[in-house]
């Protein structure tokens, strides 16, 4: 039994609103569901209430700490003759707090409120130490505007204030001014409810009251970098960004985090061509506004010193710096000799513009269908796992759909690692929604946050028996007649799964009652996606999805940032763009690397994909490097796999190019260039472009990102009618055309 | 009418312009015989004094100490209305101390090309580190020179580096 | 007011490490208490008595974490209750605590002199343990006996009326009475949280041995 470290939020907290009612704030009058925060029917009305602890998606109960929100409030009173009158609450009261009710009277410009407000401020200010000139948060925080909106101008307090040492490293990435804290409370809440690691806490509370992790350790999550933008002064710091740039030095660009495939929208803050930070976006159906450390950052490579910034030619064992011609000349020169014997891999860390005209080169102009943008996993046809039998390939939910499931099965996935933000989704149906989680794992790490510390049921299997362990749930849903399982677990019976999977019968028996209570999701994850069986496990998942009547319920999110919109894209060996059957296929990865080191290959592009890194063939991978097949490589850094390579085109990143992104949810995200590293970076898509001119044409000759998404738009059916225009901030999701 | 009026704008023109002559005259007469002062003044030789609150050169003071005052916090480049003033800053340790406090500016430069001397720099900085004072001879000779850095600019900097033509030239104090 | 440990640390610190001092008896007790609530979570104030007492009287990080552990609970918010509530001890103590009462009416009375003098008699100073693990001299919050200031509380027991000539009486008549130590406190305070306890507290230890010395006795 899993220690449920954290419990579930009551479901009072968080009613279903039906009932609405009339309040009045400053005069204006209007409805808000019952029960509605007085700050947030303030919103509605546009009256600015100032506030430091409130947040929207932390739990409401427990606000109310800094007392920034007061307002009057009249509420109505019944006489024991039953005439109704308003009448004034005695004291302010905290509007973060204060559940809307029928007739309320808001008042929040009265003279009162007013002072109460100047005096608030100097109590959060008693303590802190005023050095805004050499804090990062100076110039966008929350403390220096309210107080310079609605504070004295002076301070009675002449003592001394407490100090404490500067910049305490309390995480990897998070630094910790305890002088400047004024305990909101948004921090220890944002890990109690959205991260679910809760390892900050109020120690001390009282006159000595401090933030701080148990006994002094280490705050060690995967989402820490949210706290620093959650903070309404700078106490909490981002490690990297410390001392960088003021918010005036910086220009900012909206894009789409390249570091998973479940697409967080964030800004990218840059200072003249160099990324200083990434802040998170907002997107409500994506990640709402989270970001997690490997995105926050996880992005300090686009602007190193190891950036490539020309072609190199590998001449005798030796780099060397070449210029575009040259390097275009000798590449176009191979792929004429080569005569169509020629391969591309990669393609899931572009964009869709890139991998368009990676493949049209390829097709059109190399005619070749040997492409194929996945790296690791299941290599056969994308269609035979889930399209053929339900109808869609990879995610059958949108992320925020998962927040109204009853049950949320988590296979074979260190979640909070391969999908950070599906992960938040799933923690956020748990905690504020009342879902059931069941985690089924073969390993379990120590780190918190981890699915494991709120799952109801943790299943822990002997590696490669996940199909048993399905087929042993469906055994207990058929012998208990939970559901009609059509002998999908024929030839299994509950001991002979228990013995297999090392789970015992019970846990199994309980995990499948609870998954026959509700609408169930399935998530799988990189266990799945890596197993040698792995068509065999999905038969099971979709077995166990049918039978509980949630077919279209199955999520196995690819892991890369545009793993899905490569296939879109159709870098497949045998589908062209939007999943059209190719007559004649070409080869998948292995095959390709097979042909390469067989010698019977004359030219391999590898377009930003970390073969020799990531395919699991380790040995194949080498062979095929080692041999006379001329690689040339679209890499942004001299990464192993380019080592490896012949020639090496220096590529742009995703802060250098225009472009569009398919996260794991289907949804068409575009990104924004930010700056030039260099002018003699190129983008993916436009050295396959020049590379088609030079190759004499065909379709593969693109003018800019906008001219190849109108391409798309043209030719992949599900991608009809996008635009750039039409794509926004939120992006797109494509859905299939059946459904 | 008409003849009586022109012989007097005549006569009025004729007067004025002999008031006039006199005085260029007696000035003359006196600078010749030197009976009064010489009212030009002979710069470069002879400077004049200037008014207290002249805004010129800009420089980066030192506590007594010795320590910088500028603690990089970049004010200065948020108020320049010319946007042309750019600041790096950095962490001071124990061992590498710059100024007093946590942070420093590890690059501080003014393109003086842009600078309208309006000393809203000054006004911003909280501790008093960027003044403007009253060397106001900054010709030079390349575009390149007038991007002045913080050696440049630190109080107590000796030399500004070399000029397109390589002369040195006194700093200003 | 808990100790205050100065949080002049400048580099976090290695997890302490686990213990599980909980005798099978202590744990019938914690899910005893624990089903009394409709969360776990509300048996951390029981919970933390009852680690007091297996814990010789303190709450040591094990402590701590053992309760969060047996609860459910996140080891910050258990330290962040422990840390809070000055009757837990976060350091070993002397076997008896002398929380002289330094308040408003005692202050006028002259408390701070009978700390003074109680100070010099035990050679410690406040918030300090005498070597020979007899006396923990600290100073406390309004004991809510104004009416016989000076007032030190000793385990659950008060003496009033003290002055700087009466204190070494006391410490005398302390250190001749029976074993007296915070672990027994403890004990008798989960025994008060358990079914069958009177209002009053059913102590497992006789405090009739101590003579009052210096006036009215609670």
């Amino acid at each position: 039994m899993p220690d449920n470290r954290l419990t579930q939020t009551e479901a009072s907290l968080n009613p279903a609103v039906t009932q609405m009612v009339n309040i009045k704030i400053d005069g204006i009058e209007l409805q808000v569901p019952k029960g509605e925060n007085i700050i947030e029917s303030a919103k509605r009305a546009g009256v600015d209430i100032p506030y430091f602890c409130y947040h929207p998606r932390l739990s409401k109960g427990d606000a109310a700490n800094c007392r920034m929100c007061l307002v009057d409030v009249f509420a109505p009173r019944r006489a024991p003759d039953g005439t109704v009158s308003l009448a004034k609450m005695p004291k302010p009261q905290a509007s973060c707090t204060l559940p809307a009710d029928e007739g309320m009277v808001i008042v929040t410009d009265s003279e009162a409120v007013v002072r109460d407000r100047k005096g608030v401020l100097e109590f959060l200010l008693i303590n802190h130490p005023l050095d805004c000139p050499i804090c990062d948060r100076g110039g966008e925080c929350p403390l220096q505007n309210n107080a310079i909106f609605y504070g004295a101008a002076t301070s009675r307090y002449t003592e001394e204030k407490r100090h404490f040492p500067k910049a305490y490293p309390l995480a990897e990435n998070v630094v910790f001014d305890r002088e400047r804290c004024i305990h909101c409370a948004r921090c220890t809440r944002f890990t109690e409810d959205i991260s679910g690691d809760a390892q900050l806490g109020f120690l001390k509370r009282g006159a000595d009251m401090e933030v701080g992790t148990f006994e002094h350790t280490a705050y060690k999550s995967k989402f820490s970098g949210n706290v620093i933008e959650l903070c309404p002064v700078g106490a909490l710091l981002s490690r990297s960004y410390r001392f960088k740039a003021r918010p005036w030095d910086l220009h900012s660009q909206r894009s789409v985090c390249s570091k998973c495939s479940n697409g967080c929208n964030i800004k990218i803050d840059y200072r003249l061509d160099s990324l200083q930070r990434i802040n998170g976006r907002i997107n409500e159906a994506v990640n709402e506004e989270w970001t997690c450390d490997k995105g926050k950052f996880g992005h300090s490579y686009v602007s190193s010193e190891a950036r490539l910034k020309t072609p190199m030619l590998k001449t005798g064992g030796e780099w060397k710096a070449i210029d575009w011609t040259e390097a275009l000349q000798i590449l176009v020169g191979k792929l004429r000799d080569a005569n169509g014997s020629v391969a591309g891999i990669g393609g899931q860390r572009c964009t869709n513009e890139d991998n368009f005209a990676f493949q049209k080169l390829f097709r059109e102009v190399l005619k070749s269908n040997d492409i194929d943008s996945r790296v690791e996993g299941y290599l056969g046809s994308v269609n035979k796992p889930l399209y053929e039998r339900f109808g869609y390939h990879a995610m059958g939910n949108a992320i925020a759909e998962l927040e109204d499931m009853k049950t949320i099965l988590v296979l074979g996935s260190q979640l909070v690692d391969e999908q950070p933000i599906i992960y938040l989704r799933v923690r956020k149906a748990y905690r504020f929604k009342g879902a059931t989680v069941i985690n089924a794992v073969s390993s379990v790490p120590e780190d918190s946050p981890k699915v494991g510390d709120f799952a109801q049921l943790e299943l822990v299997y002997k590696p490669g028996t996940e199909a048993a362990l399905l087929k042993g749930i469906l055994s207990v849903l058929s012998a208990e007649k939970l559901a009609s399982v059509n002998g999908f677990a024929k030839g299994y019976t509950l001991e002979k799964a228990a013995e297999e999977t090392g789970v015992s019968a019970e846990a199994i028996q309980q995990a499948a009652r609870l998954m026959a209570t509700g609408k169930l999701a399935i998530i799988a994850g990189r266990e799945v996606a890596n197993h040698a069986n792995h068509l065999e496990v999905v038969q099971a998942i979709g077995d166990l999805a049918e039978a509980t009547g949630n077919a279209q319920n199955i999520n196995l999110p690819g892991e890369d940032v545009n793993s899905q919109g490569a296939a879109d894209m159709g870098v497949l060996p045998d589908f062209a763009p939007g999943y059209a059957p190719l007559e004649n296929p070409g080869k998948n990865t292995a095959q390709i690397l097979q042909a390469a080191a067989d010698g019977s290959l004359k030219v391999l592009w590898v377009a930003g994909a970390k073969l020799l890194e990531k395919f699991p063939n380790r040995e194949l991978a080498q062979a095929a490097f080692a041999s006379d097949t001329f690689i040339v490589v679209n890499e942004l850094t001299m990464t192993e796999t380019a080592q490896a390579a012949d020639l090496v085109l220096p590529a742009a990143s995703f802060a250098e190019k225009e472009g569009t992104f398919t996260n794991c949810e289907r949804r068409v995200q575009r990104i924004h260039k930010a700056f030039d590293i260099s002018l003699e970076i190129k983008p993916d898509w436009l050295i396959f472009s020049e590379v088609a001119t030079r190759m004499g044409g065909g379709g593969g000759s693109f003018f800019s990102a906008r001219d190849i998404l109108k391409a798309i738009s043209a030719q992949v059916p599900a991608y009809a009618g996008l635009t750039a225009k039409s794509l926004g901030d939120e992006g797109v999701r494509w859905n299939y055309p059946d459904k | 009418m008409g003849f009586l009026r022109t012989l007097q704008n005549t006569a009025d023109g004729a007067k004025a312009l002999t008031t006039g002559a006199r005085i260029t005259m007696r000035h003359y007469m006196g600078q010749l015989l030197k009976t009064e002062p010489l009212q030009t003044v002979q710069y470069p030789e002879e400077r004049r004094e200037q008014f207290p609150r002249t805004r010129w050169r800009h420089v980066l003071t030192r506590y007594e100490n010795g320590l910088e005052k500028c603690i990089g916090c970049s004010l200065c480049a948020g108020a320049c209305p010319a946007r042309c003033i750019y600041v790096e800053a950095a962490e001071n340790t124990d061992e590498d101390r710059y100024s007093p406090g946590e942070r420093y500016a590890v690059k501080y430069e003014i393109n003086m090309l842009r600078c309208i001397f309006c000393g809203f720099c000054q006004d911003a900085c909280p501790t008093g580190a960027i003044v403007l004072r009253k060397d106001f001879e900054l010709a030079d000779f390349t575009r390149k020179d007038f991007l002045y850095t913080k050696e440049m600019l630190l109080e107590g900097a000796s030399v500004i580096p070399l000029t397109a033509v390589g002369t040195h030239k006194e700093a200003v104090k | 007011m808990a100790e205050s440990v100065t949080s002049n640390i400048r580099e976090p610190q290695p997890a302490p490490a686990k213990e599980a001092r909980f005798s099978e008896l202590a744990i019938a007790e914690l899910e005893e208490i624990a089903s009394h609530y409709p969360e776990r979570k509300a048996a951390c104030l029981p919970g933390l008595w009852i680690a007091q007492r297996e814990y010789d009287g303190y709450l040591p990080p094990a402590a701590i974490q053992e309760v969060a552990d047996r609860l459910g609970l996140s080891y910050s918010e258990v330290e962040g209750v422990a840390t809070f509530y000055t009757m837990y001890n976060l350091r070993k103590r002397g076997r008896h605590h002398l929380e002289v009462c330094t308040c408003l009416t005692c202050a006028v009375k002259g408390a701070y002199e009978v700390v003074h003098k109680l100070e010099k008699e035990l050679g410690v100073h406040v918030g300090g343990t005498t070597s020979d693990g007899e006396f923990t001299l600290s100073e406390a919050e309004c004991l809510d006996f104004c009416g016989a200031a000076t007032v030190m509380q000793v385990g659950d027991k008060y003496f009033t009326q003290l002055t700087p000539d009466n204190v070494k009486q006391v410490i005398d008549e302390l250190r001749k009475s029976p074993d007296y130590t915070p672990a027994k406190l403890a004990d008798s305070i989960v025994k008060t949280l358990l079914p069958g306890a009177s209002e009053t507290g059913g102590g497992s230890y006789s405090v009739e041995d101590l003579k009052n010395p210096a006036g009215p006795m609670l």
